[in-house]
Order: C-alpha cells, then structure tokens, then sequence
C-alpha cells in the first residue's frame, strides 16, 4: 500500500483528498503545517508528497525546500496543489523542489491518474 | 629755456641792426672819395672851427630836442659832412632869422637848410641842395578839399612870417587871403581852429607836427605849384672857398648814407625824442617784449598746436571710441531690448511696490494696455487672497521685503487680470541695481497649462492606482471565492462518481448540473482574476520554444467529453510539426476560449481547427458551422463583459469576458485575434501571433 503525505490547512479539501486516496487504496498521513509537514515527510518517509502551496506559518515553497534538506536517499516525489493558476507559480512551484503540480479545483475523475504518473 | 635765450639775442641784435643800419654804414665810409686841394685844407686849418647855423625850431629838418641836442634831417647832414671833414665844423642852433642876420654879418661862416633866392645870393654863396622838400596845402578833413593854389581863391591861407611862400602867394595868387603866424605849429593850429582855412608848406614839417600834435581833424591835399624846397648851405660870401669844400664834402656822401640819414629822420621825423636813451630802452625792451611775446607766443602757439594735435588726436580717438561705445551700447542695448520684448515670461520692473516698465509679453498675459500696468501697484493685479487664504497685499510685501534682503524669491502666485479671470504664476523676484536706484525684477510665467498638465498628470496616477487597487482587491477575492468552489466541485465530483454510494440518474443528472454551474462559477472567476492581472499589469509570461500541434491536439482531447456529449464534429487540420516560442499555456487558454465558444454558440455543428505558418507569423483558426455574427456586432464582440444576441440563437451562459481576456491575451503575446462571419453560415475566430515573441503591445 502506497503512503501518500498530505500538508494542507483547509479541512474540507483535505478530507476531499484523504476520500478520494482512501477509495482508492493509499494510505493517507495527514499534516496541518509546513513544520508538521517537514517532520512527518522525514519521520514516516511517504511514498509521495502532496503539498498545498497557501500555508499558515511556513508555505509550502518553504516546507518543500526544508524537506529537500533534509531527506536522506531518494527523492520523493513533491505535487504541489496550487489554487491559483499562476504562470510564475509553477516556476516558483518547481524551483522549491517540486516533482509537479496539480492545479485546484481537484477534480475526482482526473485526480488519482495525475497522481500516479509520479508513483 | 636755454635754447629761447640765444634765439632772442640773435634776434635782438638783428633788429637792432634793422633799425639802425646808417651806424654801420657811416662808420665804415668816413673817409671814402673826399679829396682836398692843398689850397683846401690850409684853409680848413686855418679856420677851424668853422660855424654853421641851424634851426632851432624847424622840426623836422632841424632843431633841438628837449635833451638841449640839435637833431634833424640837417643835423644828419651836418654830422656826414663833419666826419668827412675831420670834425672842423661846430654847430650852433637858433632861429632863422637870427643866424640869417649873423651870416650877414660874418659872425656865422654858414647856415644850413637855406633855400637859394635872387634876394639872398648878395649875402651868400649857396652849394648845390642837398634835400629837396614838397610843398602841400594842408586842409581840415572835414572842410573841402583843396587840390591846388586855384582851390584855394578867396579862401584864407595860415603861413609863417618871412617864409617865401607869403611872397609866392600874393605874386602869383593875389586873391588868396593871407594870415601870417610866427611858426609853422602855429599856422597849422589857427587852420584846425578854423581861423583859416588851410595851410601851404613844406609837407616834412606839416607831416611831423599833424602828427606830434596829434592834430586830427587835419590832412594832406593838395600839391603847390611851386618847385620843391631845396635846402642847401649858405656859406658866407666872402669864403668862396668854404663852398668848394663844402660841395666835395656833400658829393662825397654816398646815396647810401643819404638814404640812412633820410630814412632815419623821415621815419622818426615825429619823434623827437627818438634819439634819447629812455626812447631805445623803451623801444628794446619793447621790442624785447614783443620778441619774447612773440617767441613766446610762438612756441606757445606751437607747442598748443602740438597740445592741439595731440588733443585733437585724443579727442578722434575718444569720439571713435565713443561712438564705437556708443554703437556696442546700442547693440547691446538693442539685444537686451529684444531678450527683454521677445521673453516668453512676463518681465516688470518695480519700483517700491509699483510697476515701473514692462515687456509685452506682460501686457498679453495680464490682458491690459501698458499705461494699465506702468504706475500700478503689485497687488491691482492680485485677487485680495492668494489660494494658501493669505492677503496678497500682505504676502507681496512680504516677498518684497524678502527680494531685498535675503536675495531672490521663487514662488507662485495667483494673479488676476482686470476682467476678473485669474492665472497661476510662478514669480522670481530678485533685487535689481540700476545706477544709483534698487528696483525690483519681476519674472512673472505663467503656469497655468503646467498646473492642468500637472493635475491630470496627478489624477491619471490616481485613476491608474485605483484600477491597480480595485484589479489586485479583485485577485485577491477572487482567491478567496476560489477556495469553497474546489470544496463543491471536489465533492460534488465524488459524488457523481458514485465514489461515495450509488446515484440514481435524477440525482446524477441533478448534481451534474451542480458540477456544471460550480465549473461556470470557477471559469468566471479565473477570468476575472487573469483580466484583474492584466489590468494591474501582474500578467507574467513563461516564453519557450514548443509544438503547437501538440498544443492543439492536447485541447481537442481535453474537450472529447464535452464534444461526444452533444455529437459534434471537431477537425484538426494541423501539420504535424509547428514549432514556436512563446507562451504555451497562455495560447492554450486562447484557443481553448475559442473552440469553447464555438461548442458553446454553434448549436449543433462541426469545428475546424486550422495552424499554419505565413511568413513569420503563425495563425491558428477556429471555424465553426454556426448561427454567425451579424456584421453590426462584430465591434463589439472583444469587448468587456458584452454579450451577443443573434437571432435565432438559443441563449448561453457567459461571462463577458472571453473574448475580451482572449484578445488581450493575444495581444500581449504580440498578436491579435480577428474574427470573420457569415450570418447563418458559422464564424471563423483567428489568432495571429509572431513566430517568436518579441514582445507585445500591450
């Protein structure tokens, strides 16, 4: 079972993502903030990494770039949700240390074969 | 100095010699051609001294002077012939008519200045004249003039006792009347008196007393008849011998020494004194003085000629320079006049706090004749408060007072002209010394454009601040909006799905409609957003070189659903390679725009989508077999928030905003949009953009 680390504030979307993943057989660790984000990403070393960018506290450029620091051996891939369809935000997204992005709203249909063009 | 000294006694000297030349000439012919017989000179020795009578009072032939000297033309004669004569003769001065007698009487051997008569050769023995004198009638000048002895008949006549003339007249004009006087003063004295009518006789004499007694009503006619006078000697007639000797002696003086004696006496022959001592110191120092005057005056002259010449000279040049002063005065005066007249800037003096002289620029800007404004004070043309609610005869002063001590004030001003409409100005006043007087300048520009210029500029910042605002509160909101609208369609996604249960087809078709509304929803906000970006100029480009075949392959695919959900047709008819650089995602979103209208309008129909290359522009055409745009709509379809309505054509929903993004979007890719219909037959939209990005223009 692949584990998926999901950093995002808002509740409603990520009892959205923890839904559609769960249905879909992932294992889904939740992190609030970036620096709970950064500890979980290091202590439970998920198989992917999805980030929401808008954070309380430390942004998800900030977390993504702390978890680059800090990881040990491989990458794991980072997907960057971001809400607002920026031409500078996917460059912003990928100079963090981003392996992609998918753009919000989440579409459930599109979701998971997003998703698992990084697994 | 020194120079002047010996060039006065030259001349001195030469003068002296001028007046005097008989000294010389006599001295140095004394002995010349006299040659005695023995017979002669036993008798000269014999009779040494030989006396010779003169007169004493017949000036100026003979006299003497008031020195006690005999002196005379005769006295000359009788020096020449004393001199010749080695001094044998003593002169013995008296009257006539006692020497006549004593000759008579042998107790005078001679007398001299006798004029040989018939009467008179029974006593004497005459030599040969030695002096021959006119005689004239002497008239009063303002009596009629008498030319000759006729002129005077019946008139009266003023002679001297004894002269011969008496008996010439009463022989030969026996109807002149006669009064005799004792001396020739005398006749010539009764005649200026009136006592008779004119005088006749010796003219030497008549001359010498006219003159000397300065008798002025008196002159010169006419000429007498008779023979000149001729004086000769008259020796006693017992010395036949003496006559001899006396005639050598006379023929022995040269016509040169006669000449000297009688230049001499004829010249000073009213002046008996001319001999005295007194006379020559006079007359030299005179002359001295008028030498040295005229040396002088001489070399003053020059020397003021020279200081003439030299001023003259100064006074050229200085007249040169000034006129050359003068004319670069004028220039420059004239330059400054035009700088003065031709400154776009209202120039005034001031004086106190009153105009004093302006330009024309001044007269237009305040809208006023010059007399209006010359005499006028500062604040006449000022409202009575200036725009910061101080007087402005208060602030004037103020400023003036400024202007004076603390150097040039800058400022602005409202000033208003005397039909009430006022202008703002900008004021450079600064203390001004013309001679003696301080005055002020006054630089008076308008800047009334300045100041609209400046305010629109101000209000335009403003505007496109408040655009700047509203776009980015509008981002910032449309984010906000953004976030439940991920939450709905998220869920409502899932729930269609069936993810979280089985649907029934009313609720599936309900919640799709849901889905589709909260979709419409996020499109009107994206849109939104990316004008508000556009338009708060935080649009950002990601330019890179890319296939837009793919590009337009990818988007047929992304709209698969939705054209199999109402059967239609969409055609690509692309190359297989159309590489470009620009912005991808940005085209993507332009021609997605497209085709969605062209799904959204058409009705039911089919869709082409053409790419090619032309030149180096690339145009990629979205043709749809729809209802068309009626030609009159056409402007208005890149507009803000408009909408179309054709007829026929069911109603859609739209945001206003599409085409509108679409063609800034173009734009600011360096393209543009154009669109092309045929009512009822469909419409092509075609986006033109430039092989390579080089920037947009907008």
């Amino acid at each position: 079972m692949k584990r998926v680390l999901i950093v995002e504030d808002n509740e409603k979307n990520m009892y959205l993502m923890n839904f559609i993943l769960s249905n879909k057989n992932y294992e889904v660790i939740k992190a609030e903030t970036g620096e709970k984000g950064v500890e979980l990403a290091i202590k439970e070393r998920p198989d992917l990494i999805l980030m929401d960018i808008m954070l309380p506290g430390i942004d998800g450029y900030e977390t993504t770039k702390r978890i680059r620091e800090r990881e040990a051996g491989g990458k794991v891939p980072i997907i960057a949700i971001t809400s607002c369809a920026m031409t500078g935000d996917r460059e912003k997204v990928m100079a963090a240390g981003c392996t992609g992005y998918i753009e919000k709203p989440i579409d459930p249909e599109t979701f998971i074969p997003e998703i698992e063009k990084y697994l | 100095m020194k120079c002047l000294i010996n060039k006065t006694n030259v001349f001195l000297l030469f003068s002296f010699l001028l007046l005097f030349p008989h000294v010389g000439l006599c001295q140095t012919k004394i002995t010349n051609n006299l040659e005695l017989t023995t017979a002669e000179k036993v008798f000269l020795a014999e009779h040494t001294p030989i006396r010779i009578g003169i007169m004493n009072n017949w000036p100026p032939l003979n006299y003497v002077d008031e020195n006690g000297k005999p002196a005379g033309i005769g006295v000359g004669y009788f020096e020449a012939l004393n001199k010749k004569l080695g001094g044998s003769l003593v002169l013995e001065p008296a009257p006539f008519q006692e020497n006549y007698e004593k000759v008579k009487n042998k107790q005078l051997d001679a007398l001299m200045d006798i004029t040989p008569k018939p009467d008179r050769e029974a006593f004497f023995k005459f030599t040969k004249p030695y002096l021959a004198v006119p005689h004239v009638i002497v008239g009063r000048k303002e009596g009629p003039y008498f030319s000759s002895e006729k002129d005077l008949t019946a008139k009266t006549v003023a002679l001297e006792k004894g002269y011969y003339n008496i008996t010439y007249f009463r022989q030969n004009y026996p109807e002149v009347k006669i009064k005799e006087y004792n001396s020739t003063g005398d006749a010539l004295d009764a005649v200026s008196r009136g006592e008779a009518d004119a005088y006749a006789g010796n003219r030497a004499v008549a001359i010498y007393l006219i003159e000397k007694e300065i008798i002025n009503n008196l002159q010169l006619q006419g000429r007498l008849g008779i023979p000149p006078s001729e004086l000769t000697i008259g020796a006693r007639n017992d010395w036949p011998m003496l006559v001899v000797i006396l005639d050598k002696a006379l023929r022995a003086i040269s016509e040169s020494e006669r000449e000297a004696i009688n230049a001499h006496y004829v010249k000073s022959r009213y002046e008996p004194w001319f001999a005295s001592k007194q006379f020559w110191t006079v007359v030299l120092l005179s002359i001295g003085i008028v030498v040295l005057i005229g040396l002088l005056s001489l070399i003053w002259t020059r020397s003021l000629r020279r200081l003439v010449e030299l001023k003259t000279k100064e006074l050229t040049r200085e007249i040169s320079e000034r006129k050359l002063a003068n004319e670069r005065l004028k220039a420059s005066e004239e330059k400054y006049r035009t700088l003065f007249e031709t400154a776009n800037d209202a120039i005034l003096l001031i004086r106190q706090d009153c105009f004093v002289d302006c330009n024309t620029r001044t007269l237009a800007l305040f809208g006023c004749r010059r007399e209006q404004i010359i005499g006028a004070s500062f604040y006449k043309f000022s409202p009575p408060l200036q725009p910061d609610g101080r007087r402005s005869e208060e602030k004037a002063l103020e400023k003036i007072k400024l202007a004076l001590t603390d150097g040039p004030q800058y400022f602005e001003w409202e000033h208003c002209r005397l039909d009430g409409t006022s202008f703002a100005a900008e004021v450079n006043l600064s203390r001004l010394l013309l001679g003696d007087e301080v005055l002020l300048l006054a630089i008076v520009r308008d800047i009334t454009e300045r100041k609209l210029a400046a305010e629109r500029e101000m209000e335009l910042v403003k505007v496109r601040e408040l655009d700047r605002m509203k776009s980015l509160f509008i981002a910032s909101m449309s984010h906000e909006l953004r976030t439940p609208l991920n939450s709905i369609i998220g869920f409502t996604g899932i729930l269609v799905q069936g993810m979280a249960g089985e649907l029934n087809d009313e609720q599936k078709k309900q919640l799709g409609m849901v889905k589709g509304s909260a979709r419409h929803l996020l499109t009107l906000i994206n849109d939104v957003i990316d004008v508000s970006k556009i338009e708060a100029e935080k649009i950002q480009l990601s330019i890179d070189e890319f296939n837009l075949s793919d590009t337009v392959i990818n988007i047929k695919e992304t709209f698969q659903t939705a054209l199999e959900e109402k059967g239609d047709q969409l055609t690509l008819d692309i190359p297989e390679k159309l590489m470009i650089k620009s912005d991808e995602r940005r085209i993507k979103q332009i021609v997605m725009n497209l085709v969605s209208n062209a799904i959204k309008f058409m009705g039911k129909g089919e869709i082409t989508i053409r790419a090619g290359i032309k030149q180096d522009q690339v145009e990629v055409s979205v043709c749809d077999s729809g209802y068309g745009i009626q030609a009159e709509n056409l402007p208005k379809l890149f507009k803000q928030f408009s909408r179309i309505f054709t007829d026929g054509q069911p109603q859609q929903e739209g945001t206003g905003l599409g085409l509108y993004l679409s063609q800034k979007l173009a734009k600011i890719l360096g393209g543009v949009i154009k669109a092309e219909s045929e009512f009822k037959k469909g419409s092509i939209f075609t986006v033109i953009l430039p092989v390579e990005y080089k920037g947009g223009s907008e």
